[in-house]
């Protein structure tokens, strides 16, 4: 109650005992408002949603009903409490609201003021994911064929999460132990709390957009990732504005919220879902030693691959000797130095391949040089052959008006056989040439 | 190719060993051809092994500079959460 001085002069008390006493309205509504929160403190109360009205700034206003005893009481429901609801209720549902009782002063008018509201039954959180979830189904947005696959071998990785996070940390320890070549592009957003699920549409669009900015910033993946918490922490992942930016995204989304239980519908839209950040940096590159393994079995390959050619290659440089004696040499010495400087590029692993080819080559060459021609020819002997390039050396190889090749130094002769003259007394002589 | 150089695609590289070995395998390649591959595909190996052994890369942040535009910075602690070959603080004690 108040004290003033009057226009008598006298003290007079303001305790609405009296007409002179009488407070005012607003006086009235305060103290009435005061004794009501210390009375009753923070309650629990059930009943029906009627007449649920959003202000535009997103305060929510609505009356909850009690259809038996045909009471209701307003509820004033403030944005900064309310952005937690998943979604509105509806007429008529039945819920739950945590509050306490108040007097709107400036209307006198008694109410509650909502801190919390859950429905009854399902609850508003799975009312709200299934009908969300129903709608990216209708549309296709969870379809398999929509996933797309990721690069066996990427070079830069974009991860969406909150800076300070410790899901960071995991992502960051694990890319650069299994790749260590792969360039990592952190961008911020907060993960939890009013306004997160547009911080995470604006962190992928911008982290795209920069990837698309340039050749050498080309994105293979992107990380949206966040640890464990409670579902209203991780409650942004289900919040539409998210997940479509998710679906539409650019780049492949490999997404991983909270702990393996909880599925979100950002992690079902994005092209891969990961149980915990540390595996979604698993699943987003190779790990090194695989990647060398690889390597490794490329280089098998090659090695196979080189073993039937220089054996092809023997056998063609055989054939040769056999068809075409004056060129057998340098064909011969042509393979030979296109092994040595094959030999010279050749890693570590695959010289023993090479050189068991080339020892077989070496005693290829010196049957060749046992067998060639060309010194005997020099030394100004003629060599004889058939016209497939075998080499006539006993008189039994010819037969009259047969047509033969001589080969003597500077080149061939086309000879016939006018007659065959057997050596009666010696006959294993008669060589032309060793 | 002497150095790895940050245009070095390493899956362009390992997909062109693979289609090297495919057709060195094949039947009825001739010597010439199944030569000049197999110089190649030692080339291409070479050089997909260096890559591998010493390309380090960076952890950055997109952040956005004085002008608004949106750049790549190093994030800071990253080296912590490091675990790479090298310690990427480069001129630090």
């Amino acid at each position: 109650m108040t004290r003033q001085v009057s226009l008598f002069g006298a003290a007079e008390v303001r305790d609405g005992h009296s007409p002179g006493g009488a407070i005012t309205v607003s006086d009235l509504n305060e103290a009435a408002r005061g004794t009501l929160e210390k009375r009753f403190g923070d309650l629990w109360v059930r009943g029906e949603v009627t007449n649920w009205t959003r202000s535009s700034v997103g305060h929510r206003y609505f009356s909850l009903r009690d259809q038996e005893r045909d009471a209701s009481v307003a509820c004033v429901f403030f944005r900064g409490d309310a952005w937690r609801l998943p979604a509105d209720p509806e007429d008529g549902m039945e819920v739950f609201v945590h509050g306490r009782p108040t007097l709107y002063a400036r209307q006198g008018r008694f109410q509650l003021r909502v801190r919390a509201l859950e429905a009854a039954g399902e609850g508003l959180w799975r009312i709200a994911f299934e009908r969300l979830r129903r709608e990216l189904a209708a549309e296709g947005l969870l379809d398999p064929e929509r996933k797309r696959a990721l690069p066996a071998y990427p070079r830069r990785v974009g991860v969406v999460t909150s800076r300070g996070g410790a899901a960071l940390h995991d992502i960051i320890t694990v890319l650069r132990r299994r790749a260590p070549w792969i360039e990592i592009v952190v961008r911020h957003c907060r993960v939890q709390g009013e306004g997160a699920a547009a911080e995470v549409r604006a962190a992928l669009g911008r982290l795209a957009d920069w990837g698309a900015s340039g050749p050498d910033r080309t994105l293979d993946a992107i990380i949206l990732s966040r640890g464990g918490g409670s579902m209203e922490d991780l409650w942004c992942f289900n919040e539409e504005t998210a997940v479509r930016a998710v679906a539409a995204s650019p780049v492949p989304v490999i997404c991983a919220i909270g702990h393996e239980v909880d599925v979100t519908l950002c992690e079902l839209v994005a092209d891969l879902r990961a149980p915990t950040p540390s595996v979604a940096a698993e699943l987003a590159v190779p790990d090194i030693r695989m990647v060398r393994a690889s390597l490794d079995t490329a280089g098998r390959g090659l090695a196979r691959g080189l073993r039937r050619l220089i054996v092809r290659g023997n056998d063609r440089v055989e054939a040769l000797a056999q068809r075409l004696p004056a060129s057998a040499g340098h064909a011969r010495d042509v393979a030979k130095l296109r092994l040595d400087t094959m030999a010279a590029r050749l890693p570590a692993g695959m010289e023993r391949v090479l050189a068991r080819s080339r020892a077989r080559l070496a005693e290829l060459a010196a049957s060749l040089d046992a067998r060639s021609p060309l010194e005997t020819v020099a030394r100004g002997y003629a060599v004889a052959t058939d016209l497939e390039g075998r080499r006539l050396t006993r008189i039994d190889d010819f037969t009259p008006s047969q047509r033969f090749r001589l080969l003597v130094a500077g080149g061939q002769v086309a000879a016939t056989t006018d007659a065959v003259e057997r050596d009666a007394a010696e006959p294993d002589a008669g060589e032309p040439g060793a | 190719m002497s150095e790895p150089s940050k245009e070095f695609e390493f899956e362009t590289a390992i997909r062109e060993l693979e289609r090297i070995v495919a057709r060195l395998d094949r039947e009825g390649i001739g010597l010439d051809e199944a030569i000049a591959l197999f110089e190649q595909g030692i080339e291409r190996l070479g050089e997909a092994r260096r890559w591998l052994e010493t390309a380090s890369g960076r952890v950055e942040e997109l952040i956005a500079s004085s002008t608004g535009r949106l750049e790549a910075m190093p994030l800071e602690g990253a080296e912590r959460s490091g675990g790479g070959p090298e310690d990427r603080r480069e001129g630090e004690p």
